[in-house]
Order: C-alpha cells, then sequence, then structure tokens
C-alpha cells in the first residue's frame, strides 16, 4: 500500500516535471522559430514593396500574401509562447490598485464598435453590491476578459454581449475550482451563442482543443485563448467556470482575488542576473546540448562574408554580430544601401574581439550568441573606454525592456523586425553616431539662474558650457559646434535678440535657440523672435520641466529629415516653379505652425513671404505694401476673421483681382461655397498640402 | 423582420438624407443617443413615423436646423465639475504661463457656458491677457447663444456654488450683470474669444492649440468618430499641451492613448508627451 502510493507520488512528480519540460521547451522552440521567421518577413515585405519594378502584379501579391501568413504564424507563435511562459512560471505580475468601475468602462469602450458592427448589443454594467476596487494587475484582468469577451462575440450572432461585475454568487465552489479563502469579484460573460455541450465544457480550456475542428475554420484562432485566460484567473489566485447549454449561449464566470497574493508563483520574481530574458541558461537540458555539441563539434556558424578587406580609413562602418546568416545578410545589404561599410561576427568573442579591432561607427547586436552572449559583449564594450562611446542596438527575440538602454544600447527592437523598424534602427544609428556627445549653450548673466538652467539639461551624455555676456557666448559659438542654445533675452552688453542678428549677419550656422526669459511680450514680437527661435518659454513656477522637454527634444531630432526634403526641392526648382520666384505672398493666419511653414515652403521656392495674424493686420499690410501678388487667407482669426477681410479688401477697387487663395479647417461644400462668396478666388483644405499649394499658386499667378 | 430592425433602417435613411442633403454627418453619433432623441423629437414635433421625418426634412431647412439643434443639445453649466477647473488653475495655468502666448480650442462649445467659466479662471489667474480662445461648435444657433452670453437667472445659484467650488477668488456677481429675469456676461470676457463653426466630425486641425477642452461632446460619438476627434485634437497640440475631457470621457482604450500622461485623472486632464 505504502508502496504503491510513493510510486504513485514519483509518477505525479515525473508527470509535473514533464510537463514543465514540455513547457519550456516550446518556450525555447518559439524562440528558434521566430528567428527564420524574421528574415522570411522582411524579405517578404521587401519582395511586395517591389522598389525595383520588376515583378509582376500577381508576383506582388503573391509576396504580400507570404508576408500575412508569415504574419498569422507569428502571432499564433506568440500565444503559444504566451501559455508556454504562464505553465513554466516565468510571468512577472504587477499589482496594483484596480477600479472595479474602470475595468468595465474600459470594456464597454473597446468593444462598442466591434459589437455594433456585428449587430449585437453590448451590455457592461457593475453591480452595486460589487467591490468597487481590487489590488491586482490590471493588465493581465483586462487581457482575461477582452478574451472572453472578444469570443462571446465572435461566437454569436444574433442578440446580444452581457458583461456583469457582481460578487461572487453565495453557491459558488471555491474547492471545486480550486480557489484559497479571501474575498472575489466575480465577472460574468454572457452570450446568446452558439453555446457547449457540456461534456465539451471541460475540454475548451485545454490547449490546442477546439468544440470541433470545424470551429477553427469558421471562427479562426488559435482556441489558446481560454487556456491562456485560466492560467492567468489562476495565477491571480482566482479562477474560471462556463455554464452553457448548446444553442442556449454561455455563461463564462471569472472570480478575482481582491488581494492577488499570485498564487501558485513567487510574487514579482526578478530574474536571476537582473537580466529581462526568460529563457536562462540552464532552462532545457535537451536544447542546452544540442546547441553546445554543436558549438563544439565545428567552428562557429561561419560567418558571412564582409568588408573587413575593402576598408579605407575615414569609411563608416558597422559591426553586426548574429549568428543566424540569412539575417546578417539582410543587415549587410541594408548597411550597404546605408552607405556603410559592414563587418559581421557570427559569435560574441568574435564581435567583441571586431569591435575593439576596428573601433566601428555603430554595432547591430543579437543577444543569443553562441559563447559570450549579446549582453556580455555589450557590458564589455561599455566597460573598454575605446569602445564605450560606439552606439550599440540591439536585435533580438527578446522582448524589449528599459533594461537594454540602462546598460547603454541606444535602441532595442524585438525579431521580427519589420522594414520600418529596421529603417528606424539605422537612422538612430546613424544619428548617435554622428553626434557624439551632445552639447547645449546656456546664455544667462544672473549666476544662480545659470547654475540652475545647467543642472536642469546638465548630466548624462549632455555636456554643457555657460556664457553671461553676449560677447562670451559669441566667443564660444565661434569656437565649439553646439547642438541647441538656451538664450536669456536681457544680457548685459546686448540684447539676445540683437545678438541672435549679430551671429548671423557674421553668417554663423545657428543651431536651435530656445529663449528663457522672464519678459512679457506682444504677439508681434513674439512673432518676430520666432523666425530665428525654436521655442520660446516664459520663466515661471512650472518653466524648469517645460525647458527640459524643449532641450531634450532637440538634441534627439532626427538630423537624417532635413537633407531629402531640400533635395527635392532643389529637383524641382528646375522645372515650372522657376516663375514664382521674386513673387510676393501674404499669408495670412494667425497659426504660427502653419505660417512658418508656408514661409519656409514659398521662400525655398524663391517667393518673398510677408505675413499677419488677423484680417485687420492684412488689410493694413496691404495698404501699405501695393506690391502684393497673392494672398493665402485663414479664415478662423481673432479680432477680424477670414470672411470679413476677405469682403473687405473686395470692396476696394484697387484689389478687386488679387488672388486670394483660402485656408480652411472646414470641409462641407457650404463653408467653401461661403468662402468664394467672400471674394476669395479658391480654396484649400488645412492641413495645407504642399504640392497641391504650389500648384494652386502657380494658377493664380500665371495670368 | 421586427419592429426594431424597421426603425434601425428608418434612422439610417434619415441620417443618409440629412448627410446628403446638409452635409452634417450623425452617422458616426452613438446609436442609442440618437434613437432616443429622434423618437423625442418625433414626439415633439407631432410627426407620425421617422420616414415622415425624413421627407419634410429634406424639403425644410428649418426643420432640420431644430433637429440638429436637438441632435446636439449637450448638458452644460456655468463651471460645471468644479474640481476640473481647480485642477486647471493648479496644475495646467502655471505651464500654460511659460508660453508668451497660448491658444485654447474649446471644442463642442454648446451655448458657452464653460468657454466664460474657462475665460473668468484665466483672468483670476492674471494670464487672460496672453490667452486665445478658439470656441467653436458645428450649430450656428447655439453659438449665437455663446456669442451673446445671457443665460437664465435661475441657474445663477449653481453657478455661483460651482464657481466658488472652482477656487474662484472674486464675488462671481462681479462677471455678469443681471436684468429682466436674464443675466448677461460681462463683455470684456468676450475680448479674446473667438466664436467659431466648426465641425468635429467632418472639419480639420485649424491651429496650433495649448489646451484643448472638449467635455461631454465624446459621449454620443461612436469608437471610430472618437478616434477620429482625438487624433485631430492630437494633431493640434503642442508638445506638452493639454487635454481636457468630461468625465466620463477617457483616452484610456483609444488610439491615442500612449501619446499622454494623466494630469488629475477625476478631472480628466491628461497632457501631451513631447516627442520629436
Amino acid at each position: 500500500m505504502e508502496l504503491a502510493q510513493s510510486d504513485l507520488q514519483e509518477k505525479a512528480a515525473e508527470l509535473s516535471l514533464a510537463s514543465k519540460y514540455k513547457s519550456e521547451f516550446l518556450a525555447n522552440m518559439s524562440h528558434e522559430l521566430r528567428t527564420p521567421l524574421n528574415s522570411l518577413l522582411l524579405l517578404a515585405q521587401a519582395l511586395a514593396e517591389n522598389k525595383e519594378g520588376n515583378l509582376s502584379q500577381e508576383q506582388v501579391e503573391f509576396s504580400q500574401i507570404i508576408h500575412a501568413s508569415g504574419s498569422d504564424l507569428l502571432n499564433l507563435i506568440n500565444e503559444i509562447l504566451d501559455l508556454a511562459k504562464i505553465e513554466a512560471g516565468r510571468i512577472d505580475l504587477r499589482p496594483a490598485k484596480v477600479a472595479t468601475e474602470e475595468l468595465a468602462q474600459g470594456i464597454s469602450g473597446f468593444f462598442e464598435h466591434m459589437a455594433n458592427q456585428k449587430g449585437l448589443e453590448l451590455k457592461v454594467s457593475v453591480d452595486p453590491e460589487a467591490p468597487t476596487e481590487l489590488f491586482s494587475d490590471r493588465q493581465r484582468i483586462e487581457q482575461i476578459l477582452k478574451n472572453l469577451v472578444a469570443n462571446a462575440i465572435k461566437f454569436t450572432d444574433e442578440g446580444g454581449v452581457e458583461v456583469i461585475f457582481h460578487p461572487p454568487r453565495e453557491d459558488m465552489n471555491k474547492t471545486k475550482l480550486g480557489m484559497g479563502d479571501g474575498d472575489f469579484l466575480a465577472v460574468s460573460v454572457s452570450d446568446t451563442g452558439i453555446g457547449i455541450d457540456p461534456h465539451e465544457q471541460r475540454v475548451i480550456f485545454e490547449a490546442f482543443q477546439q468544440v470541433d475542428g470545424s470551429t477553427s475554420r469558421r471562427y479562426g484562432g488559435t482556441g489558446l485563448g481560454l487556456s491562456i485566460s485560466r492560467e492567468l484567473a489562476h495565477l491571480l489566485g482566482g479562477a474560471i467556470e462556463v455554464k452553457s447549454r448548446p444553442g442556449q449561449g454561455s455563461t463564462f464566470t471569472v472570480y478575482l482575488a481582491l488581494s492577488a497574493t499570485l498564487q501558485g508563483m513567487d510574487p514579482v520574481k526578478p530574474p536571476a542576473q537582473a537580466r529581462p530574458s526568460f529563457v536562462q541558461e540552464s532552462s532545457t537540458p535537451v536544447w542546452r546540448d544540442s546547441k553546445a555539441a554543436g558549438a563544439q563539434a565545428a567552428e562557429p556558424k561561419a560567418e558571412i562574408e564582409d568588408d573587413r578587406q575593402d576598408i579605407s580609413s575615414g569609411e563608416r562602418m558597422i559591426l553586426i554580430v548574429e549568428d543566424d546568416p540569412n539575417f546578417a545578410r539582410i543587415l549587410y545589404s541594408k548597411c550597404h544601401a546605408k552607405g556603410f561599410k559592414c563587418l559581421a561576427a557570427a559569435s560574441g568573442e568574435a564581435g567583441l574581439e571586431l569591435a575593439r579591432e576596428y573601433l566601428p561607427d555603430a554595432v547591430i547586436l543579437d543577444l543569443h550568441l553562441p559563447g559570450l552572449d549579446g549582453w556580455s559583449v555589450l557590458e564589455a564594450m561599455k566597460e573598454d573606454t575605446r569602445t564605450r562611446h560606439i552606439p550599440v542596438h540591439i536585435m533580438s527575440v527578446e522582448q524589449a525592456s528599459s533594461e537594454s538602454l540602462r546598460k547603454g544600447a541606444v535602441g532595442h527592437a524585438t525579431k521580427p523586425v519589420d522594414s520600418q523598424e529596421l529603417e528606424a534602427a539605422f537612422d538612430k544609428l546613424a544619428q548617435v553616431a554622428a553626434q557624439g556627445t551632445r552639447r547645449v549653450l546656456v546664455v544667462e548673466d544672473n549666476e544662480q539662474l545659470r547654475r540652475n538652467t545647467v543642472s536642469v539639461i546638465g548630466g548624462g551624455d549632455v555636456e554643457v558650457d555657460e556664457a553671461d555676456t553676449a560677447a562670451r557666448a559669441m566667443e564660444a559659438l565661434r569656437e565649439q559646434n553646439y547642438d541647441c542654445i538656451v538664450l536669456d533675452l536681457g544680457l548685459p552688453d546686448m540684447d539676445g535678440r540683437q545678438l541672435l542678428e549679430a551671429l548671423q549677419q557674421e553668417g554663423m550656422d545657428i543651431p536651435p535657440v530656445i529663449v528663457y526669459t522672464a519678459r512679457d511680450m506682444t504677439r508681434e514680437e513674439e512673432t518676430a523672435l520666432r523666425e530665428n527661435t525654436e521655442s520660446i518659454i516664459i520663466k515661471g513656477v512650472r518653466s524648469q520641466e517645460r525647458l527640459l522637454d524643449e532641450v531634450s527634444l532637440f538634441l534627439h531630432r532626427m538630423v537624417s529629415k532635413m537633407p531629402a526634403r531640400k533635395r527635392q526641392i532643389i529637383r524641382n526648382l528646375h522645372d515650372s516653379e522657376a516663375m514664382l520666384a521674386g513673387k510676393k505672398v501674404m499669408v495670412v493666419d494667425d497659426d504660427m505652425r502653419t505660417t512658418f511653414a508656408v514661409a519656409a515652403l514659398l521662400s525655398e521656392l524663391g517667393m518673398e513671404v510677408i505675413k499677419a495674424n488677423n484680417g485687420q493686420k492684412a488689410l493694413q499690410l496691404l495698404e501699405d505694401d501695393p506690391g502684393v501678388d497673392l494672398v493665402l487667407m485663414d479664415i478662423m482669426m481673432p479680432v477680424m476673421d477670414g470672411y470679413q477681410a476677405m469682403e473687405k479688401i473686395r470692396a476696394q477697387e484697387r484689389l478687386v483681382d488679387l488672388p486670394i487663395i483660402a485656408l480652411t479647417a472646414k470641409a462641407m461644400p457650404v463653408d467653401r461655397e461661403k468662402c468664394l462668396q467672400a471674394g476669395a478666388n479658391d480654396y484649400l483644405p488645412k492641413p495645407v498640402d504642399r504640392d497641391k499649394l504650389i500648384s494652386m499658386i502657380r494658377v493664380w499667378l500665371y495670368r | 423582420m421586427q419592429a426594431g430592425q424597421i426603425e434601425q433602417i428608418e434612422i439610417d435613411l434619415l441620417l443618409e438624407a440629412v448627410y446628403r442633403r446638409y452635409g452634417y454627418d450623425f452617422r458616426s453619433y452613438a446609436r442609442a443617443s440618437i434613437e432616443r432623441r429622434v423618437r423625442q423629437f418625433l414626439s415633439r414635433q407631432g410627426l407620425g413615423s421617422i420616414m415622415e421625418l425624413t421627407d419634410q426634412v429634406l424639403h425644410d431647412p428649418k426643420l432640420f436646423s431644430s433637429l440638429a439643434r436637438y441632435f446636439s443639445i449637450a448638458v452644460t453649466e456655468l463651471f460645471r465639475d468644479p474640481w476640473a477647473y481647480r485642477v486647471l488653475r493648479e496644475k495646467v495655468v502655471p505651464v500654460l504661463q511659460t508660453w508668451p502666448h497660448f491658444k485654447v480650442w474649446h471644442a463642442g462649445c454648446s451655448s458657452g457656458e464653460e468657454v466664460y467659466s474657462l475665460a473668468i479662471l484665466l483672468r483670476e489667474e492674471e494670464v487672460y491677457h496672453r490667452s486665445t480662445i478658439y470656441a467653436t461648435d458645428f450649430n450656428d444657433s447655439v453659438l449665437q447663444q455663446a456669442r451673446e452670453g445671457i443665460y437664465e437667472i435661475d441657474r445663477l445659484k449653481d453657478a455661483t456654488r460651482n464657481y466658488q467650488g472652482a477656487g474662484g477668488k472674486a464675488s462671481f456677481s462681479d462677471y455678469y450683470h443681471a436684468r429682466y429675469g436674464a443675466a448677461v456676461m460681462d463683455g470684456s470676457l468676450r475680448e479674446r474669444i473667438v466664436f467659431s463653426n466648426h465641425n468635429l466630425v467632418t472639419d480639420t486641425v485649424f491651429s496650433e492649440m495649448h489646451l484643448i477642452f472638449c467635455r461631454n461632446v465624446l459621449i454620443y460619438f461612436d469608437r471610430g468618430l472618437q478616434n477620429r476627434v482625438l487624433k485631430l485634437f492630437d494633431e493640434s497640440l503642442v508638445n506638452g499641451g493639454f487635454l481636457c475631457l468630461g468625465s466620463k470621457e477617457d483616452i484610456q482604450f483609444t488610439e491615442v492613448a500612449d501619446r499622454y500622461e494623466v494630469v488629475d485623472r477625476q478631472a480628466r486632464i491628461f497632457k501631451k508627451k513631447a516627442r520629436p
């Protein structure tokens, strides 16, 4: 008897161990599956874009199908991974206060549209007796509820879905449901859908089983949602039960512990070695062995060919540390497309060696590598003074987390990456590599204030220089390039505005200027000042945080955007736009954003621009300056709106033929009619489209 | 087919007719509230069926404006939800002060009570002279009412209590003149307000904004339209600008949610995160 019992216990232990191995195996396999998918998705996307224009319509469609199917496969793998993570006990919970009412609002907001589209009624209510809040993991609760409600909507063709937050019914059987003691909030999701046969009600929670095989074909999905929900509910100290009869709908009830002590696992366990990795090296013997054996049997996977034989000094280069040769190939050609030479390493050791030998401009780093892993490579690079400044971008199947940035990476893309992410990563690397440390100049005569400002924006990779007079500021600017200037207007030797003008006259390339002043100014002064400055901050109790925001905005702005636009404009100038040069346009708008954007565009085309910020100013300017060739008129403005202004312009005989284009945010035909009636020759919808604006101006100036 | 379903078709046709005839698009308004209002309007007008209404609305612009007005009735009052104004005063105005001039957009201002409330608050905080307030609504007749700023005198008692609750610094009577059973708001409060017609359903961004005030408007819209409007606001707001919604509205679970941080949950005030 005793023997039999211990035998049984042993069997049970084996079984649970086997199940744990299975989960860990799945978690690892999911990673392994994502690696080839990464290349597959990227290349399919690249093909579908048909950049070279050499594929037929049908071939493009095929590529799109490959991409779509690959994405489906990826979703499936993600769900499997999710489930495996829960079952292997490798999931972090973040309990906090959660209000019942907010959960209810969230669900109702999220699904209303979907239910309406299907013609179903969605009712969400909170029983007055229901607990008003709980201490639990909001994101996970929402994951469960969203899953249940989405299912209910999916399996209901007629009628409705009702969600009630309520106290548990008296007949709740805690033991049967395997729940602990304590208080619970119950959420019932009822539908009028197809229902579930009693003997199948147990099966639906089991992974990889649906009521019948055909269900998935009709309704889609992996059928993993309920298993995931059940496991999550269990983790949160609760359970899920179902009551249903075929043809009469189903009710799923989830019980949530009011205070989730997070049953069945340690609360928020930090991963060993403080890594955001959920695949720990010791986890699966099967997996480790095969990889280790492979690594020992042969040399590390052959590295792809790279440019190391072909690098002359002064050329920019990127080091790729990636053991998947297919993805390395993709990165290799991307480097070339971006104008970088490329070095490639298939192991951490080789990567580190190349980094030290060649000191590349940037590094793209995988985390799972044979031998020395990516984290160790990153750490070693950051410890070495010769390599610490090199920007490193992580690309790995591991989920991105703040950990990577904390360890000094400039970015972290999770594989599979799509082509936009890849693009963004390269832009980021190029930008950081080009910038190195960023420098800010603070010009302020009051020492106390200056020190304050410096301490607000300094630190990290931002170096701050100080100047207490305009003369010192000019000196500093002549000697050194700055990424941003913070400028006080009232300086002892010269006004801040004069300083800017003086710098311009010297022909200096002035970096973005943030005016930081205690002075009140009129609208005209503000507009004038904004011509040479990026933003203006008035000192006050809350001004420091805005200063910090603005400074970091300018320091992190993508530098790569500008040249592309400039190039395009230079090309365009060769054709029909040349006739626009020298014409004078008045822009009437109180929105500085529009005014400046339009003015910048027109000036690039060689046109002269004058500005007015309301109708009355516009009339005045027209009186003073008879040479205006065309007016761009906003409608909604203070003091005098666009309709009135246009009527007044047309009332003057000499201005009857002056072309006026109204800029309007209004979309209805009547509104446009109104613009024309008030005297506009034509109108353009806001936000203003660059090409439309130019072609319209061309039409009205071509007489 | 059931009566309810037939009614659905009738309402679809009515909204389609209104859109095609007048350009006003109510098709994406929250369905339940539109249905309720159509029913109320029918009984008020003594009409027998929705089709009858559709027929008349198509040919009678006057009837259309009263219907449009009916659709747009928004519950509003001076200093509605005083706590929200208190948060504006304490947490938002100090930041607005860091711009030399700032713009406020009160979208869906209805008859204007809350526009004046905001103007009073800005004046008391001594930043009114630096502001431009755009008060917009799609309905010209409520906009006219807002421009006039005349309200029934019996509503002033509640208003006075709200004003005090909102942290008012003076006596509320400083801001209106009461006569003949009505109270007219002090004309100087209008100095920096631009009343203008703007339809959130169809129109676009018209200016850069530092604070957008849109309360109890989104609740009448369906999910898709809410997202459209929130994107419109997002395009209008400067980095670090503020969005203030009604007490039953939220940006959680919408497409713009991750671009904002919560300034005050109860007051539904959000701040747009700085982004390059």
